[in-house]
């Protein structure tokens, strides 16, 4: 353990200590009062809510460079304040509120009060940070303001300018919403909010037809997860519930932070759905067979779950959570609407559809990682759901043209790497390439935009080459970001997929022995693929030849405001190593030295690693010293997937180049995506369609339409047309009516007395 | 036991106006049944003693005719308060004094209204 | 020979203020203009009216918090409803007068004596609902119809005015008589004129060989006072007199007269109840609601004319006051009154608590106000809309002006916007909070089937409502269309209005907390 008690400043220190030490202490005392911290997390969010607001309502009038201020502004306050919460969360003494007895050691956190409550069921309306919050605040703000920043530029032509604006500070400020969230009830506003945006955004140009499609696929895509995930929430305060009835003393810690009053009274202050109540759930589940004490193979005895093992409730629970993040997070069988989203501005693309929304399944997983280690199933599930994912959009992404397209497939194939992550246990190299992803993928769609804006919004990866001279710092930061994303050494990418593979190859889950291994080799294949189409787009991206069919003579380099987010970015996608390699000693005092970011999100998961070393459901085999070996083979791998791209692209075939035999059936097929979308459109929509027919034309139309609403309505015009002819004007009829109302309870009045 | 009644002290009055109701119509009906019925042009005819009419008699009056009615009743009201407070006026003492100045005051300043107004002035 | 203090005259201090306001500018007409038909002279008298309603406002104001009493010898009382009523007369003709000056300066018919009559019938109003005797009630009742008659036919070159005034005064005339026929058996069966002794006689009364006398004599009062709320089947007059008055005396009346009617209503008959068989004017007003809320609503559905679907409207608005009238005289469960139907009053808490009608009252008190200021505020866009060249045609108050108003006013179809969610019951109005508070006193006193027609016929009004919102923001003006005049009087009482329904829309708190108080005042 460092000792940071004689820490004043950072060069005094550095003068005496080494510079990691230095490092460490100096982010470990953020030069101001984090008590108080928490109660401030609001304004994270409110900063871009207001950006829209002002954006939206007002942008039409304050003109283009006050909405772009206010927009790029109001994100980069947000930035300051995440820098600061980033830094507050890493002291030791920082503890967020938490009354569920246990300490919440490095986050901060804030409980506004109930939000809802219905009975015994209550949600807070409650914000928390931790060290997982807190990059993935750092990503959000950071890439987002460097994407706003890029927007003023790439959207300086369109007239719809505040709109897009307006979406874009939403969408960042629902995101921080889905990462603060305390609960999942406010994960999913967020959650929701995120997809709403996204559709807004990719149907941005709602005036084409093909983009407003786009927007209701990915849209009604999302609903069918999000529906998983609805299902998931209710299942999870149904099994709690059921739970706070069963548990017996001994399912709580005695240490004196929980018992079964604790629990409850937690559980009443915070409600079911809080990620503490959840925790707390979790930790009192798995404890070694016991007959005293409720396990996750003990039957619920309550409840409309009667009959059911808690362990099957848990794995059905993150099975519908899967469905949930495969939608938002692209995966196999849901990832058809990601490609397609491509139909957005480039740089919402790049935001949202490749750095941060779509990896809101991968965040919900590592938040809800003491969960996802109860079942060993729902892991090997998780891990193959990402293997499929990660292989078949590879080879899509083999047979593209388009070069946002390939970018979109590529993004869905390293989605499905940090699925493997998750299936694997390995939930910190999971988070390690959201971030390093986030970094390079943006930089790479961020460098197609400039491509396209130099090139008249040409796509066509065959209609462009020769781009290196004419737009260097595009080229330059295009090819270290592809680099990165093929896995070469030096490059944060390398790191983060190879923390990847070793993972799934190290580890192994009860009951599925061999499951991660052939996982590990789809990986390995993945990761060939990967070098082998992200060499393909740069080269005939970049080199050779300009096309004969380009559409302008001379490409242009971009604007500042575009080419210094992309210098950021490419920078940020080097810097990123730091993260990934070996330095720091292991938070658990023994085993190997760990990465970075290992260790700093330790705190987040060790709920978890306790609950693995309770259950002894994944095991992980540990090697002495850095894994030289397993580096070397994944650099070989990509280097041998990205060699022989460069050489058939760029010496053998060129651009007009054709494969012949099985490889051109293939290719075709891969084309053809697979047919995915004809199998959707012959085995969902056909039918879903034929069904809506029949209950459009009999019911909806019929019954309700016609019969119920317009009927209702009708009936009452025309009551009411009846009754004006009563009021015909007549002063004596008037006088006759009245009379005859008197009458009536003159008569009424009478005969109860009479 | 019988209890008092406020209506049984109006029973003379009800009386009275039965009689009085049943008179106007009785005496028109008894006079047309049997007094005799002669018509002639030359018994329509204006008597020589007679002025020939002029005009029809349902003529429009002129709406001042309405506001000097009007005044006159209001007035006529006045005059029906003054009398039984003149009568009273020292068991009535200052209250009395005090509520009827107010209220004459009002039609004061009403008078004072419709006169400037020109509403008495018959020729304008 | 009775002894009177200044206390006794407390509650009658906003009344004089008003009437003594109206002579200042009757004589001001009289002596003080030189030009006859010149409004430049006359641009005082709408603020003397104004401030003269600012004045006796903040007097009944002051009142509302003195204990409640009876006054001037069992003919008046002091209590927190009338000084409430009074607040709310004086807001609605503080701001009617505002919105005449604009609308008779544009017309050339501005004239001190329409103030005046606006005073003497808020005088009349205020009175009226202090009175606790019925000779008493019945002369304030003929001074506050008297001066609207006037009133209603103040712009005497149309037609129009002269009808609607004429059919008011008719049939206004026939609804006293009722009203004074029904004071008259009531007197001829308790020997007393004054509430007071009327509820002792009728409580003490065993035998009921003079309850056909004291049930018809109610019938008729209550009678005359649904005439005057315009509740179905006496609001035969309410479209017509409604269309053809002066858009600014519409608002007075249809707010105005509306709350002082009620509250002359509820004190009439929560005094003559107990002696009463309780299930009878529970009926009686039960089955004027349920005809007025559907009746009202259904009539105002077809209407493009929207001053006649706001008369209609108003009709409605009196059915849910109503109900909230209703829920007073709701039987207790296990007594007569069960399985009527919709009239029934399901025993959902049992017997019904006394705080109960505390909310009841808390709930009728609101909503009157409410429905002033609303009312106030769409009634003054419709006459700043008004052109006098149009009235011959009979499109003055055509749905099609409204078309585009959002583009060519904002402000005033922002203001027209509110009104109509208000009237409509949607939140954020104080129309929501209105009817919220009615509907749930509704269904604590068991009222459950009268309140669900109370919810589906407001959620049926919302269409009528709607409309005008749809045509002002959505639908482009036609062309040519003139542009109104705008006068600072109309956009000061619009503002006033607005404010008024949006701020009591969000937080009622203050309004409802000084309610609560009030009516726990005047019930101990």
């Amino acid at each position: 353990m460092i000792d940071c008690s004689d820490f004043q400043s950072f060069g005094q220190y550095f003068s005496t200590h080494g510079f990691t030490d230095t490092v460490t202490c100096f982010v470990q005392n953020p030069p101001f009062n984090t008590a108080n911290i928490g109660n401030s997390l609001w304004m994270i969010i409110a900063l871009p809510i207001l950006g829209a607001f002002f954006c939206g309502v007002f942008g039409k009038f304050m003109g283009r460079s006050n909405t772009h201020l206010i927009a790029s502004a109001s994100v980069f306050g947000s930035f300051l304040l995440s820098v600061m919460v980033f830094w507050a969360v890493n002291p030791s003494s920082t503890v967020a509120p938490n009354p569920f007895g246990s300490t919440l050691r490095y986050a901060v956190g804030a409980d506004y009060g109930t939000w809802f409550q219905a009975g015994d069921f209550r949600v807070n309306f409650g914000l928390l940070a931790d060290h997982l919050s807190a990059s993935m605040l750092m990503v959000i703000t950071g890439v987002g303001f460097l994407i706003h920043l890029y927007s003023t530029s790439y959207m300086s032509h369109d007239k719809a300018y505040w709109r897009y604006f307006a979406y874009l500070n939403l969408f960042v400020a629902m995101m921080l919403t889905l990462v603060l969230a305390d609960s999942l009830v406010l994960l999913f506003v967020g959650w929701e909010g995120v997809g709403m945006c996204s559709y807004l955004l990719i149907g941005f140009w709602y005036d084409d037809p093909a983009k407003a499609f786009a927007g209701r696929k990915a849209f009604i895509t999302n609903r069918i997860g999000d529906f998983g995930f609805l299902v998931a929430c209710f299942l999870l305060v149904l099994t709690m519930g059921a739970f706070t009835l069963q548990a017996k003393n001994n399912n709580f810690p005695g240490d004196g932070t929980g018992s079964s009053q604790v629990f409850k009274a937690g559980l009443s202050a915070k409600g079911p759905l809080s990620f503490a109540a959840i925790d707390a759930f979790t930790r009192a589940l798995p404890s070694k067979a016991d007959s005293n004490q409720v396990t996750l193979s003990t039957v619920i005895d309550n409840g409309p779950l009667k009959g059911f093992a808690y362990g099957a409730m848990v794995t059905v629970i993150l099975l519908c959570f899967l469905l949930g993040a495969a939608g938002k997070s692209a995966q196999f069988p849901l990832y058809v609407w990601l490609p397609d989203a491509m139909a957005g501005p480039t740089p919402v693309s790049a935001l949202i559809h490749a750095a941060t929304m779509v990896t809101a399944g991968i965040y919900l997983f590592c938040r809800l990682s003491y969960l996802v280690v109860l079942s060993p199933t729902a892991m090997a599930v998780i891990a193959v759901t990402g293997g499929i994912t990660a292989l078949l959009a590879a080879l899509i992404a083999f047979a593209q043209d388009d070069i946002k397209k390939i970018l979109a497939y590529s993004t869905v194939s390293q989605l499905g790497f940090m699925f493997m992550a998750i299936g694997a246990g390995a939930f910190w190299a999971a988070f390690l390439h959201v971030v390093t992803h986030a970094f390079f993928k943006a930089c790479l769609f961020l460098g197609a935009g400039s491509v396209m804006h130099g090139n008249a919004e040409e796509t066509n990866i065959k209609k462009l080459g020769g781009l290196s001279k004419e737009m260097p710092v595009t080229w330059a930061t295009f090819l270290i970001s592809t680099l990165a994303i093929t896995g070469m050494v030096p490059l944060s990418g390398f790191f983060s997929k190879d923390a990847i593979l070793h993972a799934l190859h190290t580890t192994t889950l009860e009951g599925y022995e061999h499951i991660l291994h052939w996982v590990w080799y789809v990986g390995l294949a993945t990761a060939a693929c990967t070098a082998f189409y992200m060499m393909r787009l740069y080269v005939l991206t970049f080199h050779g030849t300009r096309a004969p069919d380009a559409k302008v003579p001379h490409a242009h380099e971009s604007d500042w405001q575009m080419t210094l987010p992309l210098v950021v970015l490419a920078m940020l996608a080097i810097a990123a190593v730091a993260h990934g390699i070996p330095v720091m000693e292991n938070a658990n005092r023994e085993g190997p030295l760990q990465t970075v970011m290992e260790n700093y999100l330790h705190p987040v998961f060790q709920n978890a690693m306790r609950s693995i070393e309770a259950t002894g459901f994944v095991t992980v085999e540990h090697e002495e010293g850095l894994p030289w070996g397993a580096w070397g083979m994944a650099w070989a791998i990509a280097l041998a997937g990205g060699g022989l791209s460069i050489v058939l692209y760029r010496f053998v075939f060129k651009r007009d180049g054709q494969w012949s035999g099985p490889a051109e059936f293939i290719r075709s097929l891969a084309q053809h995506k697979f047919y995915v979308d004809e199998l959707y459109e012959l085995l969902v929509i056909r039918p879903v369609k034929f069904v809506s027919f029949i209950f459009f034309k009999i019911v909806d139309s019929l019954l309700i339409d016609t019969v119920a609403v317009r009927g209702t309505a009708w009936v009452t015009a025309q009551t009411g047309a009846a009754l004006r002819y009563l009021q015909s004007g007549d002063a004596q009829s008037y006088a006759a009516i009245m009379t005859l109302g008197l009458m009536c309870a003159l008569f009424y009045a009478l005969f109860k007395v009479l | 036991m019988e209890t008092y009644n406020p209506l049984t002290g109006y029973l003379p009055l009800a009386l009275v106006f039965l009689v009085a109701g049943g008179m106007a119509f009785a005496i028109p009906l008894i006079a047309s049944m049997l007094g005799p019925k002669s018509v002639n042009p030359i018994k329509s005819e204006t008597f020589e003693c007679g002025n020939v009419t002029i005009g029809s008699a349902r003529q429009r009056f002129a709406v001042k005719f309405y506001v000097v009615a009007l005044l006159f009743i209001v007035f006529d009201v006045e005059a029906v308060f003054l009398y039984p407070w003149a009568v009273n006026f020292k068991a009535l003492g200052w209250f009395g004094y005090t509520t009827m100045s107010l209220f004459a005051a009002t039609l004061i300043v009403a008078l004072a209204y419709v006169w400037k107004k020109g509403a008495l002035e018959w020729e304008s | 020979m009775p002894s009177f203090s200044i206390q006794d005259f407390m509650p009658i201090f906003p009344a004089a203020i008003l009437a003594v306001g109206a002579m200042a500018l009757l004589l001001s007409e009289a002596f003080l203009v030189s030009v006859p038909h010149a409004s430049a002279s006359r641009g005082y008298q709408a603020v003397i009216g104004v401030i003269t309603a600012a004045f006796a406002g903040t007097v009944a104001f002051h009142n509302a918090f003195e204990d409640p009493r009876v006054v001037l010898q069992g003919f008046a009382v002091l209590d927190p409803f009338s000084s409430f009523v009074t607040v709310v007369v004086a807001v609605t003709v503080g701001l009617a007068v505002l919105l005449s000056a604009g609308f008779l300066k544009h017309r050339n018919a501005e004239r001190g004596e329409f103030y005046a009559l606006m005073l003497f019938a808020a005088a009349g109003m205020s009175l009226l609902a202090l009175s606790a005797e019925f000779i008493t009630l019945f002369v304030n009742l003929e001074v506050l119809s008297v001066a609207t008659y006037a009133l209603t036919a103040y712009l005497r070159r149309g037609t129009r005015p002269a009808e609607a005034g004429f059919k008011y005064f008719i049939l206004g005339a026939f609804s006293g008589a009722l009203l004074l026929y029904g004071a008259a058996l009531l007197y001829g069966a308790t020997g007393t004129t004054k509430l007071a002794g009327m509820a002792e006689v009728l409580r003490a009364a065993s035998s009921g060989d003079k309850a056909w006398l004291v049930y018809c004599g109610m019938v008729l009062v209550a009678t005359g006072f649904a005439f005057k709320v315009a509740a179905v089947p006496f609001h035969m007059w309410t479209p017509d007199v409604y269309e053809g008055a002066p858009t600014p005396v519409t608002a007075l009346m249809s707010a105005g007269v509306k709350a002082a009617a009620f509250v002359a209503l509820i004190r009439v008959f929560v005094a003559l109840a107990p002696g009463l068989g309780p299930q009878v004017p529970f009926v009686l007003f039960g089955g004027l609601a349920l005809l007025t809320m559907v009746a009202g609503n259904l009539m105002a559905l077809p209407q493009r004319n929207v001053k006649r679907m706001l008369a209609y409207s108003s009709v409605a608005h009196a059915g849910y006051v109503l109900l909230g009238v209703t829920a007073l005289f709701a039987p207790a469960a296990g007594t007569e009154g069960h399985g009527m139907g919709v009239l029934s009053a399901s025993p959902l808490l049992g017997q019904v608590p006394a705080s109960a009608h505390a909310d009841i009252y808390k709930a009728i008190l609101f909503y009157l106000l409410g429905y002033a200021v609303t009312t106030i505020g769409s009634f003054g866009v419709l006459a700043a809309l008004e052109r006098r060249e149009d009235e011959t045609r009979g499109t003055t108050w055509d749905l099609d002006r409204f078309a585009g108003l959002a583009h060519s006013k904002p402000g005033w179809a922002i203001a027209m916007a509110a009104c109509m969610l208000s009237l409509g019951g949607i939140p954020p109005t104080v129309g929501f909070m209105g009817k919220l508070l009615v509907f749930r006193a509704a269904v604590d006193a068991g009222l459950l089937g009268l309140a669900i027609v109370g919810v589906l016929t407001s959620a049926a009004a919302a269409y009528y409502y709607l409309r005008v919102v749809v045509y002002m923001f959505m639908r482009n003006a036609a062309e040519g269309a003139a542009v109104p005049e705008r006068h600072w009087q109309t956009d000061v009482a619009l503002a006033v209005a607005t404010a008024g329904v949006i701020l009591l829309g969000i937080l009622p708190g203050p309004v409802t907390a000084w309610l609560t108080q009030a009516t726990m005042l005047a019930l101990r």
